[in-house]
């Protein structure tokens, strides 16, 4: 446990009204943030090809059928650049592997048949971040105790180009898995961490792993030492707003949520209720941590009741206005985007739709106009 | 299989044409999503959203029979007829992600009070380029991608919009009832008291006699059905109980079954 508790009943009040009026504060007040990216193209990466994200916007949410690459496009976000240290790059591209074996990275790295994946960031300010991913893979023999083994190496390289006018000089890193009795070893450049110069804080939550408490509780560190628990706060209230406080208690670290009923009962850990609170928790401390820079959200809406989602939207909306933060969000839910076309100001919301069409991904921009046309005057489904 | 949106003008519009095609040309309205081309069903409207909006607005008919599919979708006015052509060939779009070439465009305006087609097809073109549509001959383009494109105007004998055409449908069935209600629209359209109301409808006069039509219809439909609009007579009363052979033979009505036979 740490720090003394500081139960604040008077806090503990209804969100919703009090966040909107905030949010509207925040416009009559005109606080303006910046758009970060401009412009994402994604060539051979996964299972997106020649795919154009332009305009991107302060909020961009990404639809379309499984399997056509919406979460693809959070994860070129992350190779194209977008990350500030070399184990969250790497997060990224294993996150979807189940197993570290040699046969998943593979096929989680390498683009189908194709040898190079290439993914160009084009920034507000007019410079680019190009950079291509290739994976390798070779044979080695090793002979030790009169034994002659196969050692089987897969090594990524990941080539990136940064121009602001002119072109810098390419920086280059490698990564290799190497597989040796059936078992997949990691080993990176030592190089690496410096190498990367134009460091984007980036935050990125998804269904498959917002389950992980380590990633939770490393990413509230961050946010107790930015004095940001409030904010924290308000976002637990939008689930119960009997919640006054928590805390991070025990030698495991666990999450305690403390009611203004605790009282009468026992305060309980944040596992104890249900995924929706947790994953929007997690996603607020995330959002918290992106300042500055971007935040990819998978499925935003897993495991989040519809009425909550207005409160949540509107409070992700607020913040990332506050911490000028860009959005990329991928869903499925016709509700979500109904929220986010009320919830976010004109002009700062575009969906993007994607589809697999021969040869290549097809996009399809969708502004805050056409949505209104589109599921306000004509009630059509956009995903 | 073939893929229709059809545009008409409005709501007396959209229930005379699908009745039309319904009881001349056999076609059938789709009742299940599952069984709609996506061409179509991509304009079903998923009502309500998390806003909480009951109100429906802009739903079109979905028919079929053997080779074809039909859009029908009243474009809330004339001069919004090329904007609902717009945004429906965007929503196909959206659905696909290319725009589909399979689709036809077909467009039935009331005359009004203008005999010249060659006119009328101009006004069209023009609110066709507004709506950075381009419309020549039987070719419309939209975003560089060429759609069949065909236009109906009626009544194809004189001047007015489909109100006549109902008239003259009623006037065959129930003759008796359409002069009395013939009567109490010339009353409504003569009588210096109704001016008021007339001048509410339209300045000029010759567009205030379309209105007038419009309150015969009404007056009309008012005995025939009265708990319901007079489009749910036309479709459910007046065209169902003439033989439909009788209805394609009336002179304002005989162009357009011809056209919708021609899709």
């Amino acid at each position: 446990m740490t720090g003394k508790l500081s139960l604040d009943t008077k806090n503990n009040r209804t969100l919703s009204n009090d966040r909107r009026q905030e949010s509207k504060k925040d416009l009559d007040e005109g606080i303006e943030s910046t758009v970060l990216l401009n412009r994402l193209l994604v060539d051979s990466f996964r299972g997106l090809k020649n795919a154009e994200f332009c305009k991107l916007n302060r909020v961009n949410y990404v639809v379309g059928e499984n399997n056509s690459g919406k979460t693809s496009v959070l994860e070129a976000l992350v190779a194209g650049g977008c990350y500030s240290d070399s184990r969250f790059f790497l997060d990224t591209m294993l996150a979807r592997s189940q197993k570290m074996i040699l046969e998943g990275v593979k096929n989680m790295l390498r683009p189908v048949g194709e040898e190079i994946s290439r993914i160009t960031i084009t920034f507000s300010n007019g410079s680019t971040l190009k950079t291509e991913l290739t994976c390798k893979e070779r044979t080695e023999i090793l002979q030790s105790d009169n034994k002659i083994k196969n050692k089987r190496l897969l090594t990524m390289t990941v080539n990136s180009i940064f121009g602001d006018g002119q072109l810098s000089e390419p920086k280059t890193f490698w990564v290799n898995f190497e597989q040796n009795d059936k078992k997949t070893f990691l080993r990176r450049d030592p190089s690496l961490e410096h190498k990367k110069k134009n460091r984007i804080p980036c935050q990125f939550v998804s269904f498959s792993r917002f389950d992980r408490t380590d990633k939770i509780l490393e990413v509230l560190d961050g946010v107790f030492i930015n004095n940001q628990r409030e904010k924290l706060l308000d976002v637990l209230k939008i689930f119960d707003p009997n919640v006054v406080n928590f805390e991070v208690v025990g030698e495991d670290r666990q999450i305690l949520v403390f009611g203004k009923d605790d009282h009468e009962s026992d305060p309980l850990y944040l596992n104890d209720y249900g995924n929706g609170m947790y994953k929007a928790f997690y996603i607020a401390c995330a959002a918290l941590q992106a300042t500055n820079g971007i935040l990819l959200i998978d499925e935003l809406e897993a495991g989040i009741h519809h009425r909550a989602l207005v409160d949540f939207i509107t409070y992700l909306d607020t913040i990332s206005k506050k911490q000028n933060i860009q959005l990329f969000i991928t869903t499925h839910s016709l509700e979500l985007l109904d929220v986010a076309r009320q919830t976010h100001h004109d002009g700062d919301m575009v969906v993007y739709k994607i589809k697999r069409g021969e040869g290549k991904s097809v996009v399809k921009r969708i502004n805050h106009n056409d949505m209104d046309l589109l599921r306000g005057e004509l009630g059509v489904d956009i995903r | 299989m073939k893929i229709i949106y059809l545009f008409v003008e409005g709501n007396t519009d959209k229930f005379v044409v699908e009745s039309l095609l319904k009881r001349r040309l056999k076609y059938r309205n789709y009742v299940n999503e599952k069984d709609t081309p996506k061409l179509l069903s991509c304009h079903i409207p998923k009502y309500p959203g998390a806003n909480g909006q009951l109100e429906r607005r802009g739903i079109p008919s979905f028919l079929y029979k053997d080779d074809a599919s039909i859009l029908l979708v009243s474009a809330n006015g004339k001069e919004q007829v090329c904007s609902a052509i717009r945004e429906r060939l965007r929503v196909a779009e959206l659905q696909f992600g290319i725009a589909n070439e399979d689709i036809s465009i077909a467009v039935v305006l009331d005359r009004d009070a203008e005999m010249n087609d060659e006119v009328i097809k101009s006004k069209l073109l023009k609110q066709a380029g507004n709506n950075r549509l381009v419309i020549e001959k039987d070719i419309l383009t939209c975003e560089d991608v060429r759609y069949g494109f065909s236009l109906c105007i009626i009544p194809a004998d004189r001047k007015g919009t489909i109100e006549k055409v109902v008239i003259d449908i009623a006037s065959k069935i129930h003759p008796e009832l359409t002069n009395e209600a013939g009567l109490y629209k010339k009353a409504i359209e003569e009588k210096e008291d109704y001016r008021k109301y007339r001048n509410k409808w339209a300045s000029d006069p010759q567009i205030q006699s379309f209105y007038a039509d419009k309150v015969q219809v009404g007056a009309i439909s008012t005995v025939l059905k009265p708990d319901s609009s007079p489009g749910i007579m036309i479709n459910d009363i007046l065209i169902t109980e003439m033989d439909i052979d009788q209805i394609c033979e009336l002179p304002s009505i005989k162009r357009i079954v011809q056209y919708l036979e021609d899709l």
